[in-house]
């Protein structure tokens, strides 16, 4: 990887040593997989959505940086 | 509730199920169903939504911050990640409601790879695009500032073209700098096919000294940009959605396909 950039690398990767997110997979009933950062045991931030479906990236629902609530499956 | 339930049952009153003043006159009942309508929403208590603003046939993007390749930047970095821009990239291009792109740029550069990848994928695109650099479009931001069929550039707008540097992340043998080299023409071939700047400038601008305090490179500002043959006019957003606007109706009158 190669950075080309203004900004002065070592400023770029301050504190990368200690950057450790814990991302969780979640699959939706659609079929999509979803990367998202856990905020709290109900709720997380969504980092990535991973999709077959062009469409569900247009989705503002699916949006990364927006919240999911998490639930128990079958109620 | 009551209110609801008579409103409800007058027109399955038989004596009131004639047809023919319907159509006889069928603009006397549509005012009568809608004011029952708005009761019934009225006795219920909804509240009534406002409807929803016309959809754009323009699918904007900005990229800013830092492009993000393969590795995520630690948090003090404001990043726009490939892995999101391109999926939005093929949406946008199969949604026939989408006609054309609007791509807004203030960027200070970032992942080679990442930065060529959304250059070369705004270039493919078959919907008409324009570029807009506002504030910056640094290093690996030029390609991208040129990849689109047409580029703007606001008045204060900079570009910084400077060479690749060597990162701590690369060992530092004679194989190193032709590597590098190798990477710097990437991004040299495709900022020369996609504006009408020489490579012999583009490349003297790169390796220009004097320039910036602590690197070689030029500063390019507005309408130096565009003097340059690198971008295509100054201007703001007014004038870049315009034009865009006047490219989808052209490519609607050639039947979808753009010239």
């Amino acid at each position: 990887m190669i950075i080309y950039s203004v900004v002065p690398p070592e400023q770029i990767f301050d504190g990368l040593e200690n950057h450790h997110p814990q991302y969780k997979e979640v699959k939706l009933s659609n079929g999509a997989t979803m990367i998202v950062e856990p905020v709290s045991l109900t709720e997380g931030k969504i980092v990535r959505l991973i999709s077959p479906r062009a469409e569900d990236y247009l989705n503002p629902r699916y949006t990364p940086g927006n919240r999911i609530f998490f639930r128990p499956d079958g109620l | 509730m009551m209110d609801i339930q008579l409103s409800n049952s007058e027109p399955e009153n038989p004596d009131q199920q004639q047809p023919s003043p319907v159509i006889a006159n069928p603009t006397v009942k549509q005012p009568d169903e809608k004011k029952g309508l708005l009761e019934s929403i009225q006795q219920l208590g909804q509240a009534s939504v406002p409807s929803p603003a016309p959809e754009s046939n323009i699918f904007t993007l900005s990229i800013i911050g830092q492009i993000e390749g393969h590795i995520v930047l630690p948090p003090q970095n404001k990043t726009t990640k490939y892995e999101h821009i391109m999926p939005q990239l093929v949406a946008a291009e199969q949604n026939p409601k989408i006609e054309g792109m609007l791509i807004i740029l203030n960027t200070v550069g970032g992942d080679v790879e990442a930065g060529l990848a959304i250059a070369e994928m705004i270039a493919s695109l078959s919907k008409p695009t324009v570029t807009l650099v506002l504030g910056g479009g640094h290093s690996i931001g030029v390609p991208i500032a040129v990849a689109s069929d047409y580029s703007y550039i606001a008045e204060t707008a900079t570009m910084t073209i400077h060479p690749i540097r060597l990162t701590g992340l690369v060992i530092g043998v004679p194989q190193t700098f032709e590597y590098l080299d190798k990477m710097q023409d990437r991004v040299v071939s495709f900022v020369t096919r996609h504006s009408s700047i020489t490579e012999k400038q583009f490349k003297d601008l790169m390796f220009t000294t004097g320039e910036l305090t602590r690197d070689i490179g030029t500063n390019v500002i507005g309408s130096d940009a565009v003097k340059l043959g690198l971008i295509d006019e100054v201007g703001g957003l007014g004038i870049a959605l315009r034009r865009l606007q006047s490219m989808i109706e052209e490519r609607r009158g050639n039947g979808g396909v753009m010239q």
